[in-house]
């Protein structure tokens, strides 16, 4: 493949635009029914989960249906409903709960706190090494524009740590951890937001969340205190595999490209299309596979259109398709055996000194004209 | 149980502020209803006045009151968006004691999404919502004679204060004059009869195509002593300004104008070009834009230094969202206009092209 050319990154833009507007012309009850469908499902499955985990002590069986049904209400919350929800895809409804305004969700990040970094920093400098924290999250080496650090050797380690505690790496990493509470303080970062306010944040939704399901809800249930508490603990870290195995797979796979900052400087809107694509990935399923992802499975879709409702990503995945085809832009997708599994290859990889390796780690820089 | 505790146990249990708030989505009714900010309601009746005003009857929660004359947001979904517009009451005070109901009386503006939409989609038992009872259109004084001057869909809060206030005996005297063109008054039995019923209601019916706009032969004509009466106006903004602008310059006093101004733009009927005022509401300033200038309100806010979140300044992120209260924005990155009404817009993209005001 080449580089697009100025003149062909314009017409991108048009089309993509293009497809854009068709959707957004005909978003209306139907996205609303969907989302609202979504969130009864959702609701009703963390009550019958709830109570399912108070009846363990009946039969075990009664509790492994619970902590399914629960970690199945705190995945959607999460990913279909809590994600897209603060994008601002459902913002058009006017309505006072479903909106990225006031949405809170059932993670240990507080739900603001997020938006900031996630909306605003990953969806606008999307693999801009320097610019997108959440490429490695600060923790993990994904490519030599990093040098090589005697302690990415376990990298491996630390990776499947963070997938067990996504929700707490994720807290950590949006206020930006390691500059509010270790002072570690980049010159060109604007704060917007200043340290107390993200750390009273970080702290009063943390200890709500470990409040609700590690004191509240086990103390409600009496004499069955430590079934639900287990119960809880276990499809909290369930969700959590889940969500960061997803996440994983959108930018970490081999073909994902990464960027300079030079590079991206007053970019065109078609240039910023063309980088979306090329730095995200997909991964193939079934329509129940793609609800749990929140449709993250068409991350490609999501970053070139973050805030349309997300379930119309499975319809834009035709055109968007072939859009790339016609540009001879890679359409980085596989099943979710082949995505997780270049994941892994990537992380390790990159935990050794090794040479670049231009056909699994493209850089934009590399991609001739 | 204090509200208080409930809100933070609904908090961390579910993330929400209450409990009801939870289980919204299972229930039919809005979920606006669940803020404290509006009343379940449904529609019971809708009756057409004519080819372009109906009547919506609405059946209120036990809770709802309202003074003659004030207006309420009525809030419907309309194609999975929540839209509310404003309207006034134009039924009687008797009619809510009696059946709970209040009318809407409502004019189908000709290039407008929401009024004909809600004549032609809401039917008997719709749900819908309604806020409070709002606005300062309300009698000054019962002992003070009144003059009434309508013009159009501005006759349907007089309706009520009609209706509420004669029944009880409240005025010495009081003169409606009523303009309407082509003689499309609506009310007029009702209002002819209230005549006969109250010898101190005096009733005027003005065609504007064949007598014009109000003037001061007119006044004198048909209300002598208007000078000692308080001047309740309901119209346009045209009408109220023309009307006003001649009252005082015939010696009435500002103090004894009440007036009620009836606004509905529609992109149709916008001058691009033209000069425009931006209310940004919580910071108390005002800021003037020249007609040529083409800002979006983000920059605006900024060179004013109004203070505003922002961040990706290309309408992806939408950390710049804001409530935009009123007013008409083109938004650069869908090349759409907004509807007028309240709605949350990203200020990055969105050029004012009206009047607007904003929460911020």
């Amino acid at each position: 493949m080449k580089k697009i050319n100025e003149e062909q990154m314009a017409n991108l833009a048009l089309e993509l635009n293009a497809v854009r507007d068709k959707q957004l012309a005909d978003v209306g009850q139907n996205d609303a029914n969907y989302i609202r469908k979504i969130i009864k499902i959702q609701r009703s499955a963390e009550i019958i989960g709830r109570i399912f985990i108070v009846s363990g002590f009946i039969s075990p069986f009664l509790w492994v249906f619970g902590v399914l049904a629960l970690s199945l209400s705190k995945i959607l919350d999460n990913m279909e409903i809590g994600h897209n929800v603060l994008h601002g895809q459902y913002d058009w409804m006017n309505d006072p709960y479903i909106n990225s305004q006031q949405f809170e969700w059932d993670i240990a990040c507080d739900a603001a706190s997020w938006r900031r970094v996630h909306n605003y920093e990953h969806h606008t400098y999307t693999n801009i090494i320097g610019k997108d924290r959440d490429f490695g999250y600060g923790l993990l080496r994904l490519s030599n524009d990093y040098p090589w650090r005697l302690k990415n050797l376990w990298q491996s380690v630390i990776y499947v740590i963070l997938s067990v505690l996504f929700q707490w790496g994720i807290s950590f990493h949006e206020l930006a951890g390691e500059r509010v509470f270790f002072g570690k303080k980049k010159a060109n970062r604007q704060n917007k937001t200043s340290d107390e306010q993200l750390k009273k944040a970080f702290f009063s939704k943390g200890a709500r969340q470990i409040v609700k399901d590690y004191i509240l809800f086990p103390v409600l249930a009496g004499p069955f205190f430590l079934w639900v508490l287990v119960g809880n603990l276990a499809a909290n870290i369930i969700r959590n595999l889940w969500t960061s195995t997803i996440i994983f797979c959108g930018h970490f796979t081999s073909g994902s490209f990464t960027f300079t900052e030079q590079e991206c400087e007053n970019e065109s809107k078609g240039h910023w299309y063309y980088r979306q694509m090329l730095g995200s990935a997909n991964i193939n399923g079934g329509k129940i596979f793609h609800i749990l992802t929140g449709h993250l499975s068409f991350q490609v879709e999501h970053h070139l259109f973050p805030d349309i409702p997300a379930h119309r990503y499975v319809a834009i995945s035709k055109d968007v398709k072939q859009i790339a085809k016609k540009y001879d832009i890679p359409y980085n997708t596989g099943s979710f055996t082949k995505q997780y599994f270049s994941v892994l290859k990537r992380v390790f990889y990159f935990s050794f000194p090794v040479k670049d390796d231009k056909s699994l780690y493209p850089k934009f820089s590399e991609l001739k004209k | 149980m204090s509200r208080s505790i409930l809100k933070s146990l609904s908090l961390t249990l579910f993330n929400i502020e209450s409990f009801s708030a939870f289980f919204a989505p299972f229930k039919k009714t809005l979920p606006q209803t669940y803020t404290n900010n509006f009343y379940a309601a449904k529609v019971v009746n809708i009756f057409d006045n004519n080819d372009k005003i109906y009547t919506l009857t609405i059946k209120v929660n036990s809770r709802f009151s309202f003074y003659p004359g004030q207006y309420v947001e009525l809030l419907v979904e309309m194609n999975g968006r929540y839209i509310k517009r404003c309207f006034s009451i134009s039924s009687s005070l008797k009619q809510l004691k009696q059946s709970k109901t209040i009318n809407l009386t409502i004019k189908k503006q000709v290039s407008g999404k929401v009024t004909p939409w809600l004549r032609n989609n809401l039917t008997i038992n719709s749900k819908v919502a309604i806020s409070k009872a709002k606005g300062e259109f309300t009698l000054k004084s019962k002992s003070k004679n009144s003059l009434f001057i309508a013009s159009g869909s501005g006759i349907t809060p007089f309706k009520s204060l009609l209706l509420s206030n004669l029944t009880n005996g409240s005025f010495q005297e009081i003169t409606l004059i009523y303009f309407e063109r082509g003689q499309k008054h609506i009310f007029v039995q009702e209002l002819e009869q209230l005549t006969h019923t109250y010898p101190n209601f005096k009733l005027i019916f003005m065609d504007t195509k064949k007598q014009g706009r109000l003037s001061i032969k007119q006044l004198a004509l048909h209300c002598d002593d208007f000078l000692s009466r308080d001047i309740y106006l309901c119209g346009s903004a045209n009408m109220i300004q023309d009307n006003t602008q001649l009252l005082i310059n015939n010696s009435v006093s500002e103090a004894h104008i009440i007036s009620e101004q009836f606004t509905s733009i529609q992109v149709t009927d916008l001058n691009l070009k033209q000069d425009r005022i931006i209310k940004y509401a919580k910071s108390n300033k005002t800021i003037f834009q020249n007609k040529d200038e083409q800002n979006n309100l983000l920059s605006l806010a900024q060179n004013n230094k109004i203070h505003v979140n922002y961040g990706c300044g290309i309408g992806i992120c939408h950390e710049c969202k804001c409530k935009k209260h009123s007013g008409i924005v083109f938004n650069t990155k869908t090349q759409t206009y907004s509807d007028n009404g309240e709605e949350d817009i990203q200020l990055c993209i969105s050029i004012p092209v009206s009047h607007v005001s904003l929460g911020l």
